[in-house]
């Protein structure tokens, strides 16, 4: 379905909710207001949201789309139905006539301009032909929901509002929709930036003996940001619908959009605002490369990009520069995924007086499973089954968990960008899934190494043992956060043909160390063992549920 | 011959899709049912699925209950057809009175979603006909009022007559003795609070343990 009201005659019907007084200008002020003591006043611009209203609309539009009753459809989100009249008509013929007194209050006193700006949750607009506005009308008194015919599309070259009998509203929608100011901000290089990137992690104190490497070990995994968060999760319904084939914690979501032929999608999320400080364009592109890289471990081909890019406020300079970085960097790296990014959202003024949040671009990206049956989960059950760590590893620490948890330092460069890497990687798992070669998989990121072992032996209560090489420290291979790495449990039998592939793909592969038994924990072999208890205490001591 | 089964979408029903399908892996014939409808259109058992019809305005289930398709379930349920209520539904059951007792907020306030094992303790109703008793199923609980209560004296009918049909090992929102599902004493009757729809298919759930309720009322024998 579209959103252009592009014949002729068809109806404006408005559904779902009765418009009120909240929302009101939700988009225009909450997106520009600085959240200090004057706050308070912003409140009724913030949406009440109604699930259940929201279902009904749901599965009323999706009676309407199934029956074809439907020419264009769109959601009243920001700026209400100033913004959903003009952007329908501006996408079909340019002309639609709109009677405000039929629209359905809440509140009688509401003026013309609020009932047009108002944001008022779980409203539909839909333009419908004459001949079939009587199904439709039909299907919302079923669903029990109030629908109202409030105008119709016309060959007039304008958007046309009425209210008491006066027009009041009078525009090209065209240039409603689409003739926006564009803002030239000003930005530079924030004056901090050249001694932030200066000063490197390199030279904090290191753990040496085994039995520090161990309290360091403990620490970083009982960090909030490691934690377990099946508090969390548990508090939504992964089943309903009987389609989920992988959720948390697996590091991608994936959704059966074909019970008959297989087929599925992969999504996951993924931002890290410390690395985008230090430097925002690759901070930015390694946001990207950690959820192209998610979806990949579940056997997916990435194919789209959707983001959310949450800032200070741009009237500040120094601000700016990090969104006009992070947006290039973006670009750059999608350009160099040939993953599209297909629409997103940013969020401004994020700070508190003058101290604005850390820049932080959460990525979104979407992959294709032609078989969801060969999808490639964290979880195994074999003991005694080969470990390989996928990619090369160097001394990478600034930006890393480590020195956050362990010194609470943020400096220096983040992890290099490793593109050709990150597909070969890609190309590589989609190979395993499909010869189903590979028991399970967890890619490697904040917390490198010692994050991903850790995860994969909580989520199991299987054991592993690890006999690192020599060519680094035993802490740079824990704690180095070095891209385009994953760990793999591949199935004892099949580990010839996975060598076979990784040399065909020229990619670079360590065995570092063999699954154990149950409840096992962490043995890293001549410097320390972490028992099953001590390691799951410490991922779930943050959020006991 | 198929048995059919009746699925009940009420508004705000979730899982009449998931209970659909599970009808139809298990060999029977399932036949959506809209709640504004008065006739059960000749089915054999009905399923009364998950989700927060009415948006649990008032109480879980209570306006539900009142919904014009009830009638002719509450009438055919003391006929002997049988009635499966599933969380929401099993909600529904309380509140029509067809099965004792009243489901209430979690002891810890949380929507839970998460696998739990519950424990097969009567296998001569229509819907557990397959189980054998002392079998353990792993199965989905997902809710924020799940907490079965009744009065002390009710407890003691319960347990008197046999009613339980499966409790939690590990109970997960503090229902009395531990009670998941519950029978009347035809048998025809049954309430379950974890979802045995969502176990039908070791893709999407965590095992295959809740086919045998729908193999129960199918016919199938194994």
């Amino acid at each position: 379905m579209t959103s252009g009201a592009d014949v002729v005659g068809s109806k404006v019907v408005l559904y779902g909710s009765a418009t009120g007084g909240d929302g009101i200008g939700g988009v225009s002020v909450l997106a520009s207001e600085v959240f200090d003591e004057s706050a308070a006043s912003a409140r009724p611009s913030v949406q009440v949201g109604d699930p259940f209203m929201e279902k009904l609309l749901i599965e009323a539009t999706l009676e309407m789309a199934r029956a074809d009753l439907i020419e264009a459809i769109q959601d009243l989100g920001g700026a209400g139905l100033s913004c959903a009249t003009s952007e329908m008509a501006s996408n079909g013929t340019g002309g639609m006539r709109i009677n405000l007194d039929l629209v359905p209050l809440r509140d009688d006193s509401l003026s013309p301009e609020e009932i047009l700006m108002s944001e008022s949750q779980e409203r539909m607009c839909a333009i419908v032909a004459p001949e079939n506005l009587d199904q439709v009308l039909a299907i919302c008194d079923k669903w029990d929901l109030t629908a109202t015919v409030i105008g119709e599309v016309t060959n007039e070259d304008k958007l046309r509002i009425f209210w008491h009998g006066e027009l009041i509203v009078e525009v090209p929608a065209r240039s409603v929709a689409h003739d926006g100011p564009i803002y030239e901000r000003p930005f530079h290089k924030p004056k901090y930036q050249d001694a932030l990137q200066a000063n490197s992690a390199s030279n904090l104190p290191r753990p040496t003996t085994g039995a520090e490497l161990k309290q360091t070990a403990l620490k970083v995994l009982s960090d909030p940001n490691v934690a377990d968060k099946s508090w969390i999760t548990e508090q939504y319904d992964r089943y309903v619908r009987g389609d989920t084939v992988l959720s948390a914690p697996d590091d991608a979501g994936v959704i059966r959009v074909d019970r008959i032929g297989g087929r599925g999608v992969a999504i996951a999320l993924d931002g890290n605002a410390r690395y985008t400080y230090l430097d925002p364009y690759l901070g930015a592109q390694l946001s990207l490369c950690e959820a192209y890289r998610n979806v990949a471990m579940s056997g997916a081909k990435p194919l789209a990009v959707t983001n959310c890019l949450n800032f200070g406020s741009p009237e500040d300079p120094e601000v700016m520069w990090q969104f006009e970085r992070a947006v290039t960097g973006l670009a750059d790296a999608a350009l160099e995924f040939g993953t599209p990014v297909t629409g997103g959202n940013v969020s401004f003024y994020n700070q508190t007086g003058d101290q604005a949040i850390l820049p932080t671009p959460v990525i979104g990206v979407l992959g294709v499973h032609k078989e969801v049956g060969q999808r490639i989960t964290r979880a195994f059950q074999s003991t005694d089954a080969p470990v390989y760590l996928v990619g090369s590893t160097e001394s990478e620490l600034d930006g890393s968990l480590w020195a956050k948890i362990m010194h609470n330092h943020l400096g220096g460069m983040p992890p290099k960008v490793k593109f050709d890497e990150e597909k070969l990687l890609a190309r590589l798992m989609r190979n395993l899934a499909q010869f189903s070669l590979a028991e399970a998989a967890h890619d490697l990121s904040d917390g490198g190494l010692l994050v991903a072992i850790a995860e994969l032996i909580f989520d199991s209560g299987i054991g592993i043992e690890l006999e690192l090489p020599d060519d680094l420290s035993v802490f740079e291979y824990l704690f180095s956060e070095t891209q385009a790495r994953a760990v793999l449990v591949v199935k004892p039998a099949a580990e010839d043909a996975f060598i076979k592939i990784c040399e065909q793909l020229e990619l670079g592969v360590t065995r570092i160390g063999r699954t154990t038994e149950i409840g096992l924990g962490l043995a890293v072999l001549g410097e320390f063992e972490i028992t099953h208890d001590d390691l799951a205490g410490s991922l779930t001591s943050p959020l006991l549920g | 011959m198929t048995t059919r089964v009746g699925v009940i979408t009420f508004p705000g029903t979730l899982d009449d899709r998931d209970a659909a399908t599970a009808v139809t892996i298990a060999g029977a014939q399932a036949q959506p049912i809209w709640h504004k409808e008065k006739s059960l259109k000749q089915v054999d058992a009905v399923i009364l699925p998950g989700g927060f019809s009415y948006g649990d305005y008032m109480r879980t289930g209570a306006l539900a209950s009142l919904s014009p398709i009830m009638e002719a379930v509450v009438e055919a349920a003391k006929e002997g057809m049988p009635v499966l209520g599933i969380c929401n539904g099993f909600q529904m059951l309380c509140e029509t009175g067809l099965l004792p007792g009243a489901l209430t907020r979690n002891t810890g306030l949380h929507f839970i979603c998460r696998p739990e094992i519950i424990k097969i303790e009567s296998n001569t109703t229509a819907w557990t006909n397959s189980f054998e008793v002392g079998e353990e199923l792993l199965i989905p609980v997902k809710n924020g009022e799940g907490c079965f209560q009744v009065s002390n004296e009710g407890l003691a009918e319960i347990e008197a007559e046999g009613l339980v049909v499966a409790r939690y090992q590990d109970n997960p929102n503090g229902s009395v003795a531990n009670i998941a599902a519950l029978r009347n004493a035809q048998g025809n009757v049954v309430g379950i609070m974890p979802h045995p729809e969502h176990a039908v298919d070791s893709l999407v759930g965590p095992s295959i343990d809740g086919l045998g309720f729908f193999w129960s009322i199918a016919g199938v024998t194994i």
